[in-house]
Order: structure tokens, then sequence, then C-alpha cells
């Protein structure tokens, strides 16, 4: 099992298109806006440090909607879970090594955005705060590998990519991690506080702003874990 | 391990439907310990979706299986199985060696890595990643990944579909070498001649059943027929010669193109005297055995139309 997990993370680091989406893009975003945008605080937080969270999970959503998700459905399609079933392995270490692997692959699109936030732009905070926010950007990204699991076993082939691809923007974009929901007029503001893209990185925002960061917001993210990890058990379950 | 006596393959009262469409109708099949044997039929025979519940892969409606002694799970957690199925990429983004390496890792017997390569003609590519490889090359691997595990038992679905002839022919070189090696294989296909060249028996489907089973030599003897060609120097185009052709004993059919003959026979030497006695001039005469084609054509005959789709890939 370990060598399969090992040649999944290993392919999908080799894979272009999972480089250009979930490392390229967050990392070139995080740079460009916080020289575009002279922004120079969301509420008490520094923009440059609040972004840093808003593009480690943008790019940790990618891992897990692109990256995992989407190419769950093309394997689906193209018979390697066909072949798998044919070999002497459990049925669910495909989707085990998926889910492992998804997990994984988060941790390094973190490092490397906070790395841009503090040798690039120069952010300063505690030691303490540098040390919380990796584990919990990382668990906020953990809702999204369920749903990744859910598209995967939903759609087929490209149909799956289009979605995922949609549901990465839209939960993005209305979730604040493109820009901070203040900037939203008040009813958009209420549709996106209510999003788990926002919920997930108002855990770590709250850090940054040095507060406690499990509010009932965190319980809403739990409430939408459970809901996409049900989703996805239902669609599994289904196609196996 | 099992005995000498148990089978490798027991299949019995196998019944399949899709909606309408009864897939499998009754199939039974039993297949020896070292047997090489040829699943043959036409597009909706029902070969696939045998094949497919034998491994596990569907469910039937009714009917049993047992591979290797036991239920097929059991065989292929034991690593004894190894399979080629019809469609399925390779993982993508890693080479051949990982590729083999990983199914090597997750077998509980593997193969060692050069015997996979070298059964499979991989060890020039082994460092050549899955998608770069070319379509008879990727072919080549898939075998290469049923072989990992070093099985007893090989199940091939139409493993050549997709292969030009000069691939197919290096493919059933690699596949009769591991034959050699005593493995029991169990291979469909739509081209007779594969199934002539690699096949110790042949087993013959139409519309989810087995209608016929035997060696190669006996399935061709059960369409009983001989072929034979003569030229008719003084035969006049447009006579009724074929009708009187038609006449002699035992003829099953006729076909004239200008003084060459060709007559289909139940049985040649009553023919042949019949034929001899009427047209003294009948020369350059060849009887030989009807070609397994006519065989399949005979056997699954009440449904022309899927018989047609069968074809001797080289030859037609």
């Amino acid at each position: 099992m370990t060598a399969y997990l090992r040649i999944e993370v290993l392919r999908t680091l080799r894979n272009a298109a999972f480089v250009m989406f979930t490392i390229a893009f967050p990392v070139g975003f995080y740079l460009l806006f916080t020289t575009l945008f002279q922004l120079n605080q969301v509420g008490t937080t520094e923009f440059d440090a609040y972004y840093m969270v808003s593009m480690s999970l943008y790019g940790s959503m990618s891992v897990c909607l692109m990256g995992i998700g989407a190419r769950i459905a093309v394997e689906r399609t193209r018979g390697w879970t066909r072949q798998l079933a044919l070999l002497p392995v459990h049925p669910a270490s495909y989707i085990v090594v998926k889910m492992v692997s998804a997990t994984l692959l988060v941790i390094p699109v973190i490092l490397l955005i906070m790395m841009c936030g503090l040798l690039v732009n120069g952010v300063e905070l505690p030691l303490g705060t540098w040390i919380g926010l990796v584990p919990l950007i990382w668990l906020g990204a953990l809702p999204f590998v369920a749903l990744g699991v859910a598209i995967g076993y939903t759609f087929r082939d490209e149909v799956a990519q289009m979605a995922a691809m949609s549901l990465y923007f839209l939960m993005s974009l209305l979730g604040g991690l493109w820009m901070p929901v203040t900037v939203f007029p008040d009813w958009l503001e209420a549709v996106g506080t209510t999003l788990p893209t926002y919920r997930a990185a108002e855990l770590s925002w709250r850090l940054l702003a040095g507060e406690q960061p499990l509010t009932w917001g965190a319980v809403l993210l739990l409430g939408w874990a459970a809901l996409f990890g049900l989703v996805a058990v239902w669609r599994y379950r289904r196609v196996s | 391990m099992n005995d000498s006596n148990s089978p490798a393959i027991e299949i019995s009262g196998l019944r399949k439907r899709f909606g309408q469409v009864v897939a499998l109708d009754g199939t039974d099949l039993r297949i020896g310990v070292g047997e090489v044997v040829a699943v043959l039929g036409p597009n909706g025979a029902g070969k696939t979706t045998m094949l497919d519940i034998l491994l596990g892969l569907q469910r039937p409606d009714a009917g049993e299986v047992r591979v290797l002694g036991g239920p097929v799970r059991k065989a292929i957690d034991e690593g004894r199985i190894g399979v080629v199925l019809q469609e399925g990429e390779p993982l993508q983004g890693v080479s051949v060696r990982e590729m083999i390496r990983m199914l090597a890792d997750i077998h509980p017997h593997p193969m060692p890595l050069d015997a996979v390569l070298a059964h499979a003609q991989l060890t020039d590519l082994v460092d050549r990643r899955t998608e770069k490889l070319s379509g008879g090359e990727t072919q080549r691997l898939r075998f290469g990944m049923a072989l990992v595990g070093d099985p007893e038992l090989l199940v091939l679905d139409e493993p050549t579909a997709a292969m030009d002839i000069a691939a197919r022919r290096s493919f059933w070189t690699m596949v009769r070498g591991l034959a050699a090696g005593g493995r029991t294989i169990l291979f469909s296909t739509h081209y007779l001649e594969e199934a002539d060249a690699i096949a110790d028996r042949i087993v013959l489907m139409a519309h989810g059943r087995v209608v016929a089973d035997g060696p190669t030599t006996e399935i061709r003897a059960m369409a009983s027929g001989r072929v034979i060609r003569c030229t008719l120097p003084d035969a006049v185009p447009g006579d009724d010669l074929a009708a009187d052709l038609r006449a002699l004993p035992a003829v099953t059919d006729v076909e004239v193109h200008g003084t060459a003959v060709t007559i289909r026979s139940a049985d040649a030497d009553a023919t042949v005297r019949a034929l001899f006695a009427a047209y003294w001039q009948a020369r350059d005469l060849e009887v030989v055995a009807a070609p397994l084609s006519d065989a399949v054509f005979s056997l699954t005959e009440d449904r022309p139309a899927d018989g047609a789709q069968l074809t001797t890939g080289a030859t037609r």
C-alpha cells in the first residue's frame, strides 16, 4: 500500500496541470495581489498575512477538487479502478490512497505560500502563530477532500473536471478567498460567510487576529464536512 | 494450492440479462489446469459478460463460478490470477519500472522485475513514462502488469482487439511462452486464426451459450464439411451447371466462377466419386477441410448478421 501511495503522490506532483493550478496560480496570485492592492489591513490583520491564509486554502482546494476529485473521475472512466478490482488489494484502498495523498499534498502548498509571505512580503508573526497556521489551514482543507471524492464518483471524465473547476472558482470567490468578504455588498457577504471556504479560512484568520479560532463558524464548517462526507460515501457506495 | 484434479475454472448454469437482452443463457464451462482455451464468438455472444462474471466484476442472475478451487476473490487476493481486460489504461505519470514495482509490492509472491520485463518485452521501455507508450507498447505493459503476480491463471479479454497484425503476432508469441510454463490461459477473441493457432481448445459461444467446445480439430469436424475445388474446362457459363452440381450427393453449397468450381460437401468421398462420373474432364481437384470460419458460421448460423462480424484477421 505504501508503494501505491508513494507513486500516487509522485505522479500527481509530475502532472503539469496540477503544478500550475495548485502551486503556480496560488503563489502567483498571492504575490500579484499583495503587490497590486494596497489594502493595508483586513480588520486588524495585515493584508499580506491575511492573504497568505486565503491563497493557502485556495491552493489546497485545488489539490482536493482538481488534483484528486476530477482525477478520480478520469481514472474511473479510463478503467484503472476496474483493474485495481482485480488486484490483491482491499477494494477501499483506491479511495484511501486518494484521500491520504490529498491530505499530504496540501502540506507543501501551505508551506510554499507561507514561505512567500515570510521571505518575499516580510510578514511578521509570532512564532506560535506561524506554527499554528499550518495545521489550522490543513484542517480547514479536509472537508474539501470529501467534496473531491463526491465529485469524482458523481461525474465522468471531462464533466468532472468542469464541475470541480466551477465549484472551485465559485466557492473560493464567494467564500472570500480571492478578496475579503468585507468588500462585498451585505447580502453577498451573508451568502459568502455561510460557505465552507469562508469558514475554513476563518479558523486561521482568527488566529492571525489573535482570537480563539474555534467559534460557531467551526461548527458550521463541521456541518459542511459532514454533508460532503455523506455525499461522498453515498456516491462511492453507488458506484462500487 | 489446489490438487491437480480440481479444475482451474468451473462455471455452471450462468445466467445474466440486461433488461430485455439475455447476455448469458445457462453457460457451463470447465477448464482444467494448464489448458490454453480460446473463447470465440460473435459480438454479443456473451464472451465479455462471462469473463466479467468469472472475475467477479459483475454478479450473475443465477449460476456458480469457482476459480482455482474457490471463490474468485480468494484467488485474486492470493495473487493467482492475472488479467488483461479489454480496456483500461495503466496509471499515468509513472514509468514502466515504477508501475511494475508498485504492483509487485501489493502481490504476495511477485515475479522478479527482470522476468516480467523479459516476458512482456518491456526491457527497453523500463524507464519510459506510461503515457508516452505507443498503443502496442501499452498493450505489452498491460500484459506485463498481469504477470507481476506470477499468476497460475491468465485471463485475457480480447487482448489483441486494437492491435495491428505485427503487434498481434508478437503478443501471441509472449503468451505462448507463458503457456509453455504450465499456466492456464483463457482468452476471448474475434480472430479465428488466433484461436486456431494458440489454443488447445476452443469454446464457441453464441447467444449466451456454449454451442461448441473441444479441440480445434474437433470444432472443425463438427461442421463435418470439406471444400472441394476443381476446374471444369467444358463448363458453359450461364448453363445450369450450378444446379447440376448441387444435385450431386452430399453437396451443401456450390459456387461457380467461370470454369472454377467450389463445392461444399458433407461427405467428400461420395461427392468426388459422383463428380468424376458426371464430369470426367474435371481437373485440378483439391479437397480441403472447411476453414474454421465455416464451422463457426454453421454453428451460429441462426443469426447470420452476428456471424458476419467474425473475421479471420489477416486473411480477410
